[in-house]
């Protein structure tokens, strides 16, 4: 089993509702975003690029693309970042991790990899999201999970049913009838920093 | 005591008390580097100016820098017993010293960077045999080896206990280690992410840099304790050592003008605007200092001025400050300018594309060397350094 | 394709391991959506590894809603853990098109718990504006207000008490539409005429009819669309899920295109794009009828049949001809209308049936001499033509004919919110613009008409609700003169003081225009102002005493037909915050301190009123009960998935049932007594008048030449969500984006901090170049309050100035300029 996402960019508006769920969903420290929704077009947030009015913009959400050769999973001195064999989600084990930030420096999706540089600290004084989360902690690397503690209960990340565009899928790359592949099929489709060799499970339709 | 022998004897000139009060000053710097850890390790990373952008600063370029002044202080202490060069071998005991110092100061710098170094025991159990960070894990552990065994063979050969050419074997050895630095490029040039850094060319820059700094750190160090009595080791063996470093420099000053040009030749794309920064951008004031520092060493260290002690001290300052900004440019150049580098929330930490290290940086960086320096004078207080005696 | 979408909505409710609450069960959707479990094989739950645990902390989800004014209406799960919310989802709609959650619906666990959220009651301290507190008890509290507001209308009057209401809790029971309108009635109150968002549904009324807010379609009929044109809103950022649907169409073959004088989220994702100048839409419709009535691209059968085109108008007076012309005692139902049957080339009454009637034409019945509606039409049209209307809104006549024949194709959507509305010549173009519609045939039919906000009236029993003690008299002062009448305690030269001023779910110094007017004419002369809340703020900051707000999932609510057809019940998740009370709670407890506790009895509750408004016999007949909505949580109110609800479908909301082309009798929206003289004739067609002061040849645009936008953001509503944590990461600070060109000629970059001003005010602010802005325009994002900017508030610059029928404040209609600071 081999767990992927599609991200339709003709619908992605980006809306950061994907964003938004994620960081609700693992109660993710102040500052701290797991998935950011990026701006293909001017030079800041949602300004196109052309000149007027011939102009053009597109989104790319962007979160740890869980890849199938992950340049991170070899990086990590002390293997506290590996691919699992059963369902080939790169996890983060905040246990082990000693914080060299080495992971971060090897991942080419710049921002996916987010370091805590202090003690978590949260805008509300109350937890939200999932109870089933692994605590955050200072001085480790975080990222996205595909939802792990989601997928235990059967249920999707939480950025897949977020999306008010429809524009995220997900399921088993190597199931013929899951939801990502029907998704993909048929479809034009590029990813990411493709020439770097990292075969990301995470495809953008066109 | 004057004997005859094949060996040139220095007589040390002068021991004074100075040293003591030179370890307490250190000692004293160092604390306040062990303070700036704890605050670091009990608030956060927070509290340096590294950011999700830029996540490696001054510790790593110290790391580097260090590494790099351990491996060239071990080729430089191989070199003389593995070609025969007279004149220097009574040198290499401090050499072979400093590697072994420098490579604790190495050590150091890496665990004042990462966030758990509590869970630093892992590298033992559960090391990841792919990871380069790994390797250099393996080559400085290697180097702690290498250099104590070097050392005591060394003053066992000083004191006449051994032969001469006992030494070859280790030497040998200690030479190819040297040479292995280059493993400690792969941390770097083996990342498809970061395009400035994968290229061959890093394998013999960080070669050259490594050379560069031995050779720096030990005009400083045998300049300093020259001064003081500890050695006698004469001007024109000292110069040469500047010309060397002279001439290493030269090659990287090549590389790193090559770099420059092929980047600005398109006109455009991210190399261009990769090298646009480093060399008009954020990055300017960083990069003309490091090229004002390297062509300042080259030109004392090449020329005349360099027969005089104060000239190569000058000349040896320059060329590890320049060496610092070698590693700092190369490490900030590629981390402010990532291939994935589209508008988006704002990640953490990064306001703007520059970096100087916080005060606590400085503070933890200061206090490290000078741990280094006190653990280096209380060898040369201990050890004999000086003479070099053959029955 | 759909069957994908089914899945992605199905799935929105599978929640396989916890439970679903409330003292009911569980809802019919889940229950079938659960059955139906779409994964599958693809997705096996899989074993739990090192460090991952089930959920094992119970966890309770109830369906509830989202209230805010933003035309979404979502349905959205609480997760409630501990007795705390920790986060939403969405919840399904029985029609899956509606069912969906955006990025601040997402965020409503921060502004439940927001860290700022206004605690107790607190009275100033210190100068107005200083921001100086104290808290008080809330016996206190409004003992204080009972008595101060007992005494201004005792010494002044009944109408020297103002009550402010807004968008800020949508529902039938708190908010603008519940309890408070029970008090106001009962004290007799001035209530502030609503002047926003008015002017779109003021000109469709005066051809479709249904008042200021039922004009559009359900969004759902978009999909049936042909052409989908997004005039003067920007779905992609305020309404989401309508964008979802639009966007639907569009891969069915609709044709979206967006008009908008920037280049907007929407226009980015449009198939076409028109630029336009700013408040000149009005003559785009106009020209595009001339065009399309010259061209004859009309729908004959439509007009006929639909429209009042073939009244006879008489040109003497400008009414059209009845049956009570000739017939003295003619009740109302009975009258009738003449038109002309051109068989018999003779007079005849609609109702009689006639063969052929005349579309066109002039006649004399009995002396009198007429035309036909259309003629009277097709005559005002002639002066806009095509390249007049090029010259002026800079489209080339090419795009406008192109524009018209593609419109006039169908079926056509408009799709529209408040973006012209936001000029002083706004409903002149939604009054042209169903003119347009209503002659080719493209409203009232499925996949025409209008569409953005969709409402509609159910028949609650609201009078039970309102009536109290008959003593209400009708007051007629709109938000656009309040500052002045209470600068001048006068109305029109007629005594009116105001002295007291109660805000409730409105943020009106921050929402409304002109902002300095509240610092020059309104805080010097009024004694005492309450505002009820949530957050301090700028409208809070400046009151005399705040009292705290139970937020939506802190109080039982209905939610009806707001975007869609179905009546939501929205239960309480959380008990109230602090000492926060619910907007129905704090209506009585004043109630009660006026002496009005008949009316405001202790112990009633929103539930009490959700039963009393569902307790008539229209709602029982439709079988929508208070027992099936504690069951169902949500039921659908009209029409049918495979039948969705079509304005005018069979009849239009008029006097004839048909769409009017011409307005016999146009009144002000808001009479007040403003000199209308030589103004109501001329309303009786639409017309074009450039912009009261967004337009090049105005006097001012020489010291400011830029207009003045305020686009709306999608991280906010108005001013809601204006400091959530989260929200503000990823949108740190006000941003004026200014056009490349201007910002070269004003030598601005981005991150620059820049002075936005104009004679009204000003505000300092970071600079954003932006590729997007056309220039000559200038937009800050909307609903940043002023401690939120560097100095001064983007509001200041805005101007209360407003048409005399519309009565509407036109946001947009504002000149500025701006300089590096």
């Amino acid at each position: 089993m081999r767990y992927g996402m599609a991200i339709d960019i003709e619908r992605c508006v980006g809306c950061h509702a994907c964003s938004v769920a994620c960081k609700v969903e693992n109660n993710l420290p102040d500052r701290i975003w797991w998935n950011r929704v990026l701006t293909v077009g001017g030079e800041t947030m949602d300004t196109p690029h052309g000149k007027f009015p011939d102009l053009r913009m597109q989104f790319l959400p962007v979160n740890c693309q869980h890849c199938e050769n992950p340049a991170c999973v070899k990086a990590c001195p002390v293997g506290a970042t590996y691919k699992r064999e059963e369902d080939g989600i790169v996890v983060q084990d905040n246990d082990k991790c000693i914080g060299c930030r080495y992971c971060m420096v090897a991942c080419p999706y710049s921002g996916v990899r987010q370091f805590n540089w202090k003690k978590p600290e949260y805008a509300i004084d109350t937890e939200m999201g999932a109870s089933n989360i692994k605590p955050h902690q200072m001085n480790v690397v975080g990222k996205c999970t595909f939802c792990s503690h989601r997928l235990l209960q059967g249920d999707k990340p939480a950025c897949i049913d977020a999306c008010p565009s429809l524009a995220r899928f997900f399921g088993d790359l190597d199931d013929p009838d899951s939801e990502v592949s029907i998704a993909i099929k048929g479809r034009n489709y590029f990813q990411l920093q493709e020439g770097k060799g990292t075969k990301p499970s995470i495809f953008y339709l066109t | 005591m004057t004997v005859e022998t094949n060996v040139i004897v220095e007589q040390p000139i002068h021991k004074g008390k100075a040293i003591n009060v030179y370890i307490y000053i250190f000692a004293l710097l160092a604390v306040i580097g062990a303070v700036s850890w704890f605050l670091q390790m009990r608030d956060g990373f927070i509290l340096t100016n590294l950011s999700t952008l830029n996540m490696w600063g001054l510790y790593v370029s110290g790391f580097m820098i260090f590494t790099g002044v351990a491996a060239g202080s071990l080729i430089f202490a191989a070199i003389p017993h593995l070609f025969n060069l007279e004149d220097f071998k009574p040198y290499t005991r401090i050499a072979a010293f400093l590697a072994a110092i420098s490579t604790i100061v190495a050590g150091l710098f890496i665990t004042a960077d990462i966030g758990n170094p509590q869970r630093a025991w892992l590298f033992i159990t559960n090391g990841n045999f792919s990871s380069p960070m790994f390797w250099d894990f393996i080559v400085l552990s290697t180097y702690m080896v290498l250099s104590i065994i070097f050392i005591r063979q060394l003053l066992l050969v000083a004191d006449k206990k051994k032969q001469d050419h006992t030494l070859k074997p280790i030497a040998l050895i200690s030479f190819v280690a040297g040479i292995l630095v280059v493993v400690t490029s792969f941390v770097f040039s083996f990342q498809v992410a970061r395009p400035l850094w994968n290229t061959p060319m890093q394998s013999l820059s960080f070669l050259i840099a490594a050379l560069v700094a031995a050779l720096a750190v030990l005009i400083i160090v045998l300049t300093v304790l020259n001064k003081y009595g500890y050695t006698n080791m004469p001007i024109n063996l000292l110069s040469i050592m500047g010309k060397t470093a002279a001439a290493l420099l030269c090659v990287e000053l090549i590389l790193v003008l090559s770099e420059v040009f092929i980047g600005i030749y398109t006109g455009a794309g991210h190399e261009y605007h990769t090298i646009q920064w480093l060399v008009l951008g954020n990055g300017a004031m960083g990069f003309w200092l490091q090229i004002f520092f390297m062509a300042t060493a080259v030109i004392i260290l090449a020329m005349g001025k360099s027969q005089r002690a104060g000239g190569l001290l000058v000349g040896a300052i320059a060329a590890i400050v320049a060496v610092y900004l070698i590693k700092s440019n190369f490490l900030q150049t590629e981390l402010f300018n990532p291939t994935l580098d589209l508008p988006g929330p704002i990640l953490y930490g990064d306001i703007t594309g520059s970096y100087l290290p916080s005060l606590l940086e400085v503070g933890l960086a200061v206090g490290i060397i000078s741990f280094g320096i006190c653990l280096l004078l209380l060898g040369v207080r201990k050890m004999n350094f000086g003479v070099s005696v053959n029955k | 394709m759909d069957n994908k979408d089914n899945n992605k909505n199905i799935l929105n409710t599978s929640i396989s391991r916890r439970t679903f609450v409330k003292a009911s069960a569980t809802t019919t959707v889940a229950a079938g959506a659960l059955a139906a479990n779409p994964w599958g094989p693809a997705m096996k739950m899989i074993e739990a590894s090192s460090g991952e645990t089930l959920d094992n902390n119970e966890e309770i989800i109830v369906p509830t809603g989202c209230r805010s004014n933003c035309f979404q209406a979502c349905r959205l799960y609480a997760h409630v853990r501990n007795g705390k919310l920790v986060k939403t989802s969405a919840a399904p709609y029985e029609d899956e098109i509606y069912t969906g959650i955006c990025l601040k619906g997402l965020s409503n666990v921060q502004r439940t718990y927001s860290p700022t959220r206004i605690k107790y009651p607190m009275r100033r301290v210190g100068e107005r504006g200083a921001d100086q507190w104290e808290r008080i008890s809330w016996d206190e509290a409004i003992s204080d207000i009972g008595e101060k507001f007992r005494a201004i209308q005792e010494q002044y009057g009944d109408k020297a008490l103002a009550f402010d209401v807004g968008s800020g809790n949508y529902g039938v029971v708190h908010g603008i539409l519940g309890g408070v309108n029970r008090l106001t009635n009962a004290i007799n109150c001035t209530r502030i005429n609503v002047c926003y968002d008015q002017a779109t549904g003021y000109g469709t009324d005066r051809v479709i009819g249904g008042g200021v807010w039922f004009y559009a379609n359900e969004p759902r009929t978009m999909l049936d669309a042909k052409n989908i044109i997004v005039w003067g809103s920007n779905p992609v950022y305020s309404q989401p899920h309508n964008w979802r649907i639009i966007q639907e169409a569009k891969r069915k073959g609709a044709k979206v295109i967006t008009i908008d004088p920037i280049f907007s989220a929407t226009a980015n994702e449009s198939d076409e794009y028109i630029q336009i100048v700013p408040g000149s839409d009005v003559l785009l419709a106009l020209a595009m009828i001339n065009y399309i009535i010259k061209q004859n691209l009309i729908d004959l059968d439509f007009i006929s049949k639909r429209t009042t085109a073939p009244f006879l108008i008489r040109k003497d007076n400008g009414k059209i001809l009845r049956k009570s012309d000739f017939e003295a005692d003619v009740a109302k139902e009975a009258d009738d209308y003449y038109v002309w049957n051109i068989d018999t080339n003779e007079p005849a009454l609609l109702n009689s049936n006639p063969g052929k009637i005349a579309i066109e034409g002039e006649y004399v019945v009995e002396g009198i001499e007429v035309e036909t509606a259309f003629t009277v039409l097709k005559a005002h049209v002639q002066q806009y033509t095509v390249e007049q209307a090029s010259e002026l809104t800079k489209l080339s006549t090419e795009k406008i004919e192109e524009l018209a024949k593609t419109f006039a194709k169908g079926p056509t959507t408009i799709y529209t919110n408040y973006g012209i509305d936001h000029y002083q010549n706004g409903h002149h173009w939604s009054f042209a613009a169903a003119i347009m519609a209503a002659i080719t045939g493209n409203i009232g039919v499925n996949g025409a008409g209008f569409s953005g906000l969709f409402a509609q009236r159910a028949p609650l029993n609201y009078a039970s609700m309102y009536y109290t003690n008959g003593k209400w008299e009708d007051t007629r002062i709109p938000q656009t003169i309040f500052h002045e009448v209470v600068r001048d305690q006068q109305l029109l030269g007629e005594p009116y003081p105001i002295k007291g001023l109660f805000s409730m779910c409105s943020n009106s110094m921050s929402n409304w225009c002109e902002q300095n007017v509240w610092f020059d004419d309104i805080y010097p002369n009024i004694d005492f102002s309450v505002v009820v809340d949530t957050e301090f703020t700028d409208l809070a900051r400046h009151a005399d005493i705040v009292l705290p707000a139970a937020f939506w999932y802190e109080l039982n609510e209905l939610r009806v037909n707001y975007n869609n057809p179905y009546i939501l019940y929205t239960e309480k998740i959380i008990e109230p915050l602090f000492e926060s009370k619910s907007d129905l709670d704090i209506i009585y407890l004043i109630g009660r301190a006026m002496g009005l506790e008949e009316h405001f009895p202790e112990g009633d509750t929103d539930i009490d009123w959700i039963k009393r408004l569902l307790d008539n016999d229209d709602m029982k007949a439709l079988n929508i009960t208070y027992e099936r909505l504690k069951e169902e949580k949500c039921v659908r109110f009209m029409g049918t998935k495979d039948k969705p609800f079509v304005r005018g479908e069979q009849l239009f909301d008029t006097d004839s049932g048909r769409a009017n082309l011409y307005c016999e009798d146009p009144q002000p929206r808001v009479n007040y007594g403003q000199d209308l003289t030589g103004i109501i004739e001329q309303e009786r067609l639409p017309y074009f008048k450039p912009p009261g002061e967004a337009w090049s040849k105005n006097p001012n645009y020489s010291k400011y030449p830029l207009v003045y936008i305020q686009e709306h953001s999608r991280y906010r509503v108005h001013s809601q969500w204006y400091n959530v944590p989260l929200l503000r990461e990823l949108d740190p600070e006000p941003l004026a984006k200014i056009s490349r060109k201007d910002a070269e000629k004003r030598g601005i970059k981005t991150g620059d901090i820049v002075e936005v001003f104009n004679d009204r005010g000003k505000v300092a602010i970071k600079a954003e170049v932006n590729d997007a802005i056309a220039e000559g325009v200038l937009s800050i994002p909307k609903g940043w309050q002023r401690e939120q900017f560097i100095e001064g508030s983007y509001q200041e610059l805005t101007k209360t100035e407003s048409d005399l029928m519309a009565i509407n404040f036109a946001f947009f209609d504002s000149l500025v300029d701006v300089r590096k600071v």
